[in-house]
């Protein structure tokens, strides 16, 4: 979980660099209802994304990278509840995304930011349809793994092999990392269990990290 | 203890404009393996461009006493990099513009331009180098940070010492040839420093942006003030968008 500054902070940082990213998305100012379905597939998008990221409501991107920094209307941000943002969204995701939704006031106005983590083991992946009537843009399907591509922002299904392979090599990562990093306790604990090793009593002492590096000090 | 590959590497940089980084997690792991280790710098390293960073061939990666280190010594360019079984990682590369070819390019791209350097100041020029390539190089010292952190699960804050040495007198260029560049911003500090301590739950949730401040302050260094997050931006995306971006 972000704290709320590094949210607040992350907002406001974006909104003043006005320009859209893999993992960044404006929407225009406007309640929760129509924006409902493109938010929920932008989250899907962004928590495959590596690093995750962020959409901000109240920010207008038109054609030829204008951006209209409106705001939203003290009637808008009230039907942002991040309750009913998260459960919306993940009803289409799985598995969840821990999604946050907070106000950011910024420049006398207000501004809602979803921030969306990557996913941690399992890209996401929708498990839901829209129903009929929704906008073809917003639209998903039961399967659709949507992704944030590089050469032109929007969210969209994988297309590719080669974006299926970035998105796996993703997951492996992470898997590997985990893997990794539980492997010495659970190796402890295995030879603890067996008495081949003594249950260690405190954290081992770790070189402090200036000695490691005092032999190249002069060129840091 | 300093290899002796290192050594020679350090002794052919020392006198010329390079950045150094080191990571530095707050929070505490299980030491690594070395192949671990190892493996964490290959699958976490940034390759936005031509050129990875850090550079890794696997082939090249070797054992010391309590790290794994690669360096580089190919046609003028050199890097070093070490990461500890600690968490602790790294780096000291020379800029690529120091390379004969690009400097005399970028040399005659500021000696014609009819930029607003007095007499003076045009007389103390001891190189140049390209701003666009110092936006490219911090942003994926930030990418790589931020890859790193997730990858070793850190927690709480991660110092980032990342200073640009020996820069005194040498101007920014553009490098660009389609752009025109009238601007005149030289560094008359030897160092500039960048470091920071982030939050890393913030580095990893957009470590664009948090280059961004870092890259600004390493324009303030060059005397150049009113440098705008957008244009950083801007050419932050053009690098992201390369085919092996995150």
């Amino acid at each position: 979980m972000l704290s709320k500054d590094i949210i607040e902070q992350t907002t406001r940082e974006a909104i003043k660099l006005r320009a859209e990213s893999p993992g960044l998305e404006f929407k225009g100012s406007g309640p929760f209802e129509p924006l409902k379905y493109a938010i929920a597939k932008a989250a899907q998008g962004m928590s495959n994304n590596r690093d995750g990221g962020y959409i901000i409501i109240g920010v207008k991107q038109k054609k030829g990278s204008v951006t209209i920094v409106q705001g939203v209307s003290l009637d808008s941000e009230r039907t942002y509840d991040p309750e009913i943002v998260y459960e919306f969204v993940n009803r289409y995701a799985s598995p969840p995304v821990e999604i946050q939704t907070v106000s950011v006031d910024h420049d006398n106005k207000t501004f809602i930011a979803i921030a969306v983590p990557p996913f941690t083991r399992t890209p996401t992946v929708c498990r839901l349809a829209t129903p009929p009537g929704v906008h073809p843009e917003d639209g998903m399907r039961p399967g659709d793994v949507f992704i944030r591509p590089l050469d032109k922002i929007e969210t969209r299904r994988v297309q590719t092999g080669a974006e299926m392979d970035d998105l796996l090599q993703i997951a492996l990562a992470r898997r590997v990392a985990e893997m990794f990093g539980a492997l010495p306790d659970a190796l402890q604990a295995l030879l603890t269990q067996i008495g081949k090793a003594e249950a260690p009593t405190a954290p081992a002492k770790r070189q402090p990290f200036e000695d490691e590096v005092s032999d190249i000090d002069d060129y840091l | 203890m300093t290899t002796t590959s290192e050594e020679a590497v350090l002794s052919k940089i020392k006198h010329q404009p390079y950045f150094s980084l080191r990571l530095i997690p707050e929070s505490q792991i299980p030491e690594l393996t070395f192949d671990v280790a190892k493996k964490l710098v290959f699958e976490n390293r940034a390759s936005l461009r031509g050129w990875d960073f850090p550079h890794v061939d696997p082939r090249e990666v070797y054992n010391a006493e309590d790290y794994v280190f690669s360096v580089i010594d190919w046609n003028n360019h050199l890097e070093l990099w070490r990461m500890y079984l600690s968490g602790q990682f790294i780096y000291i590369g020379n800029l690529w513009d120091v390379l004969p070819e690009f400097q005399e390019k970028l040399r005659r791209e500021v000696e014609s331009s009819r930029n607003d350097g007095t007499p003076n100041q045009k007389a103390s020029i001891k190189g140049v180098t390209s701003f666009i390539g110092l936006i490219y190089s911090v942003t994926e010292f930030y990418v790589f940070a931020a890859r790193l952190s997730s990858a070793l699960s850190l927690t709480g804050s991660l110092d980032i010492k990342n200073t640009l040495h020996n820069v005194e007198d040498w101007v920014l260029g553009a490098g660009e040839p389609a752009m025109g560049w009238y601007s005149f911003y030289q560094s008359k500090t030897r160092d500039i420093e960048l470091s920071r301590t982030l939050p890393v739950n913030e580095l990893v949730a957009d470590p664009k942006t948090a280059a961004v401040l870092a890259i600004k302050r390493l324009f303030e260094g060059f005397n150049w003030n009113d440098a705008s997050p957008n244009m950083i931006r801007g050419w932050q995306d053009k690098l992201m968008s390369g085919r092996f971006a995150f």
